[in-house]
């Protein structure tokens, strides 16, 4: 229930944020439209600084969050697959779900092609598995990664974050 | 409030609640009370019963890690253990809802293994009390 109420819950800030819409996300390869960067990276920095915080005041375990493993070749080639669909459907998982849900039937064929997707996986899965499972390289983070503090990942993402927000701005402005 | 104020004034608290956590200190601190409270209650391992019932229950996500080195594995194991040597204890991967049992002969490098896994974030982890004294398992006759 509580996964429901999330998933509704980002569905509608996706929806409110206009990306709902295949030309507003395509913008963002054309850069036209940085929307997507800015509602993604304004996430991004939301959760990291609340996490952060929230453990360092005793109210949150971050031993408790879940870090999906790294698995370095599969994931690259997920991410090549991954990219080159949305590139050409102008959606992603999310944004296709919310588009579908908001009656644009894009969206709807965008999801059912996920699906398709998904269960073709599920029925080659026996001679991907060989990839599925190699270059294991565990729950990874750029702390551990990096051999920095976590603090110092936590000020430079949101430095890095403020910086490109100001120069979004300014180039669709520009634009 | 209008929206470029709001926009100005969430860039300030992100640059603040950053700037901070320089000297915040690591979030992933070792909660050491909470380790030693497990091993107080002893609830950081299982006794032979205890697993002999686990393996013949069939439990779910069970994984049996010898932490030994390859070639002792090779002497004898427990029947379904798989063989993580001490040293790549660091790289081993587990999914959330395993429940990991880990052997040794004397138990001691079983123990700091499960410190190991428990600074890593694995929770639903065990080591066997007194190990497996090096014998040779043998399914059925040991409930292994």
């Amino acid at each position: 229930m509580i996964a429901l109420g999330i998933g509704i819950a980002f569905g509608w800030c996706l929806e409110r944020a206009g990306l709902g819409n295949a030309r507003k996300l395509a913008g963002q390869f054309y850069l036209t439209d940085l929307t997507v960067f800015k509602v993604m990276f304004s996430a991004i920095v939301t959760a990291m600084l609340g996490a952060f915080w929230l453990t360092r005041l005793g109210v949150l375990d971050l031993h408790n969050v879940y870090i999906p493993e790294t698995y370095l070749l599969p994931q690259l080639a997920g991410g090549l697959l991954f990219g080159t669909g949305f590139v050409a459907a102008g959606l992603c998982p999310g944004t296709s779900c919310v588009a579908a849900a908001s009656g644009r039937g894009d969206g709807a064929m965008v999801v059912l092609g996920m699906f398709a997707g998904v269960l073709v996986t599920g029925l080659a899965f026996a001679p991907l598995r060989a990839l599925y499972e190699s270059t294991a390289r565990g729950p990874l983070t750029l702390p551990q990664l990096l051999r920095v503090p976590y603090g110092v990942i936590v000020f430079a993402v949101v430095a890095m974050a403020l910086a490109m927000f100001a120069g979004a701005e300014r180039w669709e402005r520009r634009a | 409030m209008g929206a470029p104020r709001v926009r100005r004034a969430l860039a300030i608290i992100a640059a603040f609640g950053g700037a901070l956590a320089l000297v915040a200190g690591d979030p992933y601190s070792v909660d050491i009370p909470r380790l030693a409270k497990a091993v107080a209650h002893e609830d950081d391992h299982v006794t032979t019963d205890e697993l002999a019932k686990w393996i013949r229950d069939g439990k779910r996500g069970l994984r049996l890690i010898d932490v030994r080195t390859p070639a002792e594995f090779a002497k004898g194991h427990v029947a379904r253990a798989e063989n993580v040597p001490i040293e790549s204890i660091a790289s081993v991967v587990f999914n959330p809802t395993d429940t990991v049992v880990l052997l040794s002969d004397g138990g001691a490098h079983a123990a700091q293994a499960w410190v190991f896994l428990q600074l890593r974030g694995y929770r639903n982890v065990f080591f066997l009390r007194d190990g497996t004294g090096g014998r040779r398992y043998v399914p059925g006759r040991d409930g292994c």
